[in-house]
C-alpha cells in the first residue's frame, strides 16, 4: 500500500475493462463468463489453461486478446517433437560467436497451443518461466518481459499421444476455465460473422503500461480479514484430512488445493471486483472464482473416476458446506 | 484513520439493531431449551412418580432463559461484526465491513483511504430500512412452539405423578389437622406432657408419609402408656370409687373426697354412732381398693376406719386419722389428674392413628369391619365375673363392640375396666347384607342359666388366682363409673331406636342396672 498511487479509480478501471470487453465481444461472440476469467488472469499477470473441445474459439480468444490489450503475443502450437529450445531460445555461432535467439516465450502473451501434446520435457520448460518469469539457456539466466503470461489450451477428448500435465505444472495456472459449447443463438451468430467475406479485426483499447496500471491497482485492492480467513476456509476445506472438509471431498480427493489456490481466489476476486466498479473484495468474488481457482488443484482418486464424480461438483459441496460469513442476527 | 461518521452512524445503528435481534432469538432458543428439558421431565413423571418434576421443570425452564439473557448480554455483537451484518441486510458486498476493519489501520494506504472514504459515501446515502431487526426463523420458531406446547400438555394433563401429590397433599392435610389437634391438647396439658406433643406435633410435621406419621404417633402412643402404668390407672380408678362411694353417704361435704374427709374429720361430733361405724366399713372397704395400688393411702384409710370402728372412739385420733386420709387423698388425686392427661393423651393418638388409617386406605373400608381386641383374664373360673379388658375394634354399623367389665373382687385385686372404640361410617339398614333375620335373637328361654363363680377360692378348680393380680397391662383410661353411664346411656338409646325382642332389651337393662356400683 505504500506504492505510487494508481491514478484510475475503480470506475474508470470498470469502465476500460468494459470498453476492451466489448471489443473482445465483437470478435467472441458470448462466452462472457470465459472472457472475463481471461481477463482476470491477465489484470493478475496470471497464467490461463483453457480446456475444451476444438473449435470452440479458444485460440482465437486469445489471440483477440492481445491485439485488444496491445501486448505481445506469441503462439505455439505443442507437438509431441517439441524441444525446450523451440520454446525457449537457442544460442546460435553466428560471425565467431554465439548469440541467443529467443524463443516465443519472450513476449507479454504466450499461447501454448495443445499444451497437453508436447513432452513432458518440453512442458517443464515452461515451469521456471512460468513460476519465476525467467529463463536460463545455457547458463544464462535472462528476465521475460512484463506483463508475462501463459495461456495454455488443451483439448480433453484426444487423450492418445498427449501428455498429461504433472500436478505441480497445473498449479502454476492461476485459473482453469473450460471453454462450453455455445448456445444455439451464439452459435448462429458466430455463422453468421465466420462466413462472409470479411473478419472484424479488433483495435487495440488498452496499452501495456494502462495495463501494468490496472494491475498494480488489483493488488493494492483492500480486502478484509474475515475475506482472508474465507478464502482459507475454502481452500482448507478441499482437503480430505481438514476438519470443513466434506464428505465427497473425504471420499473422492486425494490431494486438495495448494496455497496457490487461496491467492488466486484472492488476487482474481480483487480483480472481479474491480471490474465491476467496487473499491473492494467481497465474499461473492471469491466464490465466483472458486472453480476456476481450485478445479486444477484436486486430485482426485480412482473412486471419483468410477463414480462419474468431477472437481466442479466437489467445488460445488464444499461452497454449500462454506456460505459466505455472515453476523448472525 | 476514524471511520467517516456516516459510517459509524450506520455501523453502531446496525449494532444496536443486532443485537436487539438477537434477544428474541436467544430467549426464544433458551425458552425452546428449557421447555424441551422440561417436557421430559413432566414426561418422565407420567409413568413415574417423580415428586420434584413440577419443581424441576419449572426450574429448567427458568435457568434456560436465564443463561439465554445472560448469553445475550454478554455477548454484545462486536462493531466489526455490526458492519458485517449490515454488509448483508443492505447488500453493500463487504463494503462496509472491509471499510471498518481498514479504518483502524494506522499504516493505511491511498486505495485503503479511499475505500474507506467510498464507505462512507455509500453509508450516507444507503437505504436503512434494510437494518430492521430480523425475526429468528420460522422452523426456530415452530420447533420452539412445538416444545412449549409440548411442555404445556404435559404439565396440564394428569399423571401418576400428580395423582401421587394429590393423595400426598390429602394425607398431608389429614396429618395437619391431626397436628392442630395434638397442640390443642398440648395446650391444656400440664407442662411435661404438653412438651412431649409439642415434640410430637413437630416430628408429625416433618414425616413426608402417612407411614411415617402414624409410626411417630405409635410410637407417641406407646410411651403414653408405658409412662401410665397398671397401677396407676388402677389407682385412679380406685379414687374415682372412693369419691363415688364417698358421695353416697349421707355425711360430710365436699367437691371431691379429700375435702369430705376433711369435713369429716372437722364433724365428727355430728355423726352418729351408726354413722360413724357405716363410714367405718366404707372406709375400710375402700382402703382394700388401694392395697397394692397406693399402700400410704390404704393404711390412712384402714387406720381411719380402724380409728372409727374403735370402742371408745377417741375424735382427736379419729379427726387426725381422717385428716391424714385426707391429704393422701389429695396427693393421690393430683398424681390420677396427670394420669388422667396422659391416658386422654394416649386415647386422642389413638383416635388419631385409627384416623390416619382410615385415610391410608382411602374410605374403601366403610362397610367392612376390622377390630382388634386384648383382653386378659385375670382369673381362671368360668362364667361373667371375671373378665376384663380393653377391646379396641372398628366395627360395622352401630356399635357392636364392648370390652368385658369385670367386677373384681377385692381380695384378688383385679381390676374391671374395658374400653370400646368403634368406628363406622355407615347404617346397617344401607348395607345390601343387612336383613332383619341377621339380628341376633336368644332362645325365647332365655340366655341360660347364670353361674355365679365364688372368688375366694372355696370350690376347688374355679378360682386360678389369689391376692394381687399383676397382669393387667391394658387399664381404664376414663374413670369406671363414667365410661359406665355413658354405655348404659348409650344403650338404652339404642334400645329406643332398635326392634328388639322385649326379653332381649329387659335382659339389657338389667345388665346394666346390675353394673351399678
Amino acid at each position: 500500500m505504500s506504492q505510487e498511487t494508481p491514478v484510475m479509480d475503480p470506475e474508470g478501471f470498470a469502465a476500460s475493462l468494459a470498453d476492451a470487453r466489448a471489443e473482445i465481444a465483437r470478435v467472441i461472440v458470448g462466452q462472457t463468463e470465459l472472457v472475463e476469467k481471461v481477463l482476470v488472469a491477465v489484470l493478475c499477470e496470471g497464467h490461463l489453461l483453457l480446456e475444451g473441445v476444438p473449435g470452440l474459439g479458444k485460440t482465437r480468444l486469445l489471440t483477440t486478446l492481445g491485439q485488444v490489450l496491445q501486448i505481445g503475443f506469441g503462439r505455439v502450437s505443442f507437438t509431441p517433437d517439441l524441444m525446450p529450445a523451440d520454446i525457449l531460445g537457442t544460442n546460435v555461432l553466428q560471425t565467431g560467436q554465439f548469440n541467443f535467439h529467443p524463443g516465443p516465450i519472450f513476449t507479454n502473451l504466450v499461447l501454448a497451443d495443445e499444451i497437453n501434446r508436447a513432452t513432458p520435457k518440453t512442458q517443464s520448460a515452461l515451469l521456471e518461466a512460468m513460476a519465476e518469469r525467467r529463463v536460463t539457456v545455457a547458463g544464462a539466466t535472462r528476465p521475460l518481459p512484463r506483463p508475462f503470461m501463459v495461456m495454455a489450451t488443451q483439448n480433453p477428448l484426444e487423450m492418445e499421444g498427449t501428455y498429461p500435465l504433472p500436478e505441480a505444472q497445473l498449479d502454476r495456472f492461476m485459473l482453469k476455465e473450460l471453454v462450453p459449447f455455445p448456445p444455439s443463438d451464439d452459435l448462429v451468430e458466430i455463422l453468421r460473422r465466420t462466413t462472409g467475406h470479411s473478419e472484424h479485426m479488433p483495435a487495440g483499447v488498452l496499452e501495456g503500461a494502462h495495463l501494468t496500471q490496472m494491475a498494480a491497482m488489483v493488488r493494492e485492492l483492500p480486502a478484509a480479514l474475515h475475506l482472508f480467513r474465507y478464502a482459507s476456509t475454502l481452500v482448507g476445506a478441499t482437503h480430505p484430512d481438514s476438519p470443513g472438509a466434506t464428505e465427497g471431498i473425504r471420499r473422492y480427493v486425494r490431494a486438495g488445493a495448494s496455497p496457490r489456490g487461496a491467492q488466486a481466489l484472492i488476487l482474481g476476486g480483487k480483480a472481479l471486483a474491480l471490474m465491476d466498479g467496487r473499491p473492494n473484495l467481497s465474499a461473492s468474488d471469491i466464490r465466483r472464482l472458486a472453480h476456476p481457482a481450485l478445479r486444477h488443484r484436486l486430485v482426485l482418486g480412482y473412486e471419483a473416476v468410477v463414480d462419474g464424480v468431477t472437481s466442479d461438483g466437489l467445488i460445488d459441496e464444499v461452497l454449500e458446506a462454506h456460505p459466505e460469513p455472515v453476523a448472525e442476527g | 484513520m476514524p471511520p467517516p461518521d456516516p459510517l459509524l452512524r450506520l455501523v453502531n445503528q446496525a449494532r444496536r439493531r443486532l443485537w436487539a435481534s438477537r434477544l428474541v432469538g436467544e430467549v426464544a432458543l433458551g425458552l425452546g431449551v428449557g421447555a424441551s428439558a422440561a417436557a421430559a421431565v413432566w414426561g418422565l413423571s407420567r409413568v413415574l412418580v417423580v415428586r420434584w418434576a413440577d419443581g424441576v421443570a419449572l426450574t429448567l425452564v427458568g435457568l434456560a432463559v436465564a443463561s439465554a439473557l445472560v448469553w445475550w448480554a454478554v455477548n454484545r455483537p462486536s462493531s466489526a461484526q455490526a458492519a458485517l451484518w449490515a454488509d448483508q441486510r443492505l447488500g453493500a458486498e463487504d463494503r462496509l465491513a472491509t471499510a471498518w476493519e481498514l479504518a483502524g489501520d494506522s499504516r493505511l494506504g491511498p486505495a485503503g483511504v479511499r475505500q474507506v472514504e467510498a464507505a462512507g459515501r455509500w453509508a450516507s446515502a444507503a437505504d436503512r430500512r434494510g437494518l430492521r431487526g430480523e425475526r429468528p426463523s420460522g422452523w426456530m420458531l415452530g420447533l420452539v412452539g412445538l416444545a412449549v406446547a409440548s411442555a404445556g400438555m404435559m404439565a396440564v394433563s394428569p399423571s401418576v405423578t400428580d395423582r401421587a401429590l394429590a393423595e400426598t397433599r390429602q394425607v398431608r392435610e389429614v396429618v395437619d389437622r391431626e397436628i392442630e389437634s395434638i397442640q390443642a391438647l398440648s395446650e391444656q396439658s400440664p407442662e411435661d406432657l404438653s412438651e412431649k406433643l409439642s415434640e410430637l406435633a413437630d416430628r408429625l410435621a416433618g414425616t413426608e408419609t402417612l407411614e411415617e406419621a402414624l409410626s411417630e404417633l405409635s410410637v407417641a402412643r406407646l410411651e403414653l402408656e408405658e409412662r401410665l402404668g397398671p397401677n396407676r390407672l388402677a389407682e385412679k380408678t380406685a379414687l374415682d370409687g372412693l369419691a363415688s362411694r364417698l358421695s353416697r353417704l349421707p355425711v360430710g361435704e365436699g367437691e371431691d373426697p379429700a375435702a369430705r374427709l376433711e369435713d369429716l374429720a372437722s364433724s365428727l361430733g355430728s355423726l352418729t354412732e351408726h354413722q360413724m361405724q357405716a363410714l367405718a366399713r366404707e372406709l375400710a372397704d375402700r382402703a382394700s381398693d388401694f392395697a397394692g395400688l397406693n399402700d400410704a393411702l390404704a393404711a390412712a384409710l384402714e387406720e381411719a376406719a380402724s380409728a372409727l370402728a374403735a370402742e371408745g372412739l377417741d375424735p382427736a385420733l379419729a379427726a387426725g386419722a381422717l385428716e391424714r386420709a385426707a391429704q393422701q387423698v389429695s396427693a393421690a388425686r393430683a398424681r390420677a389428674a396427670e394420669a388422667s392427661s396422659q391416658a386422654a393423651a394416649a386415647a386422642q393418638l389413638a383416635d388419631a392413628e385409627e384416623r390416619l388409617r382410615n385415610a391410608q386406605q382411602g374410605g374403601d373400608q366403610s362397610g367392612s369391619g376390622q377390630g382388634e381386641g386384648e383382653g386378659q383374664g385375670s382369673q381362671g373360673g368360668e362364667g361373667d365375673s371375671s373378665g376384663q379388658g380393653p377391646g379396641a375394634g372398628a366395627g360395622q354399623g352401630e356399635i357392636m363392640g364392648g370390652g368385658g367389665g369385670g367386677q373384681p373382687d377385692p381380695s384378688d385385686g383385679g381390676v374391671g375396666g374395658g374400653q370400646v372404640a368403634g368406628v363406622g361410617d355407615d347404617d346397617p339398614a344401607q348395607d345390601p347384607a343387612y336383613s332383619p333375620s341377621s339380628i341376633f335373637e336368644p332362645p325365647p328361654e332365655g340366655l341360660g342359666e347364670e353361674v355365679h363363680v365364688p372368688m375366694d377360692g372355696t370350690e376347688a378348680g374355679d378360682v386360678a388366682g389369689s391376692g394381687v393380680a399383676p397382669s393387667v397391662s391394658n387399664l381404664a383410661l376414663v374413670a369406671y363409673v363414667d365410661r359406665l353411664a355413658e354405655y348404659s346411656s348409650a344403650a338404652l338409646e339404642s334400645l329406643q331406636r332398635r326392634p328388639l325382642p322385649s326379653h332381649l332389651t329387659e335382659v339389657v337393662q338389667t345388665y346394666f342396672t346390675e353394673l351399678e356400683p
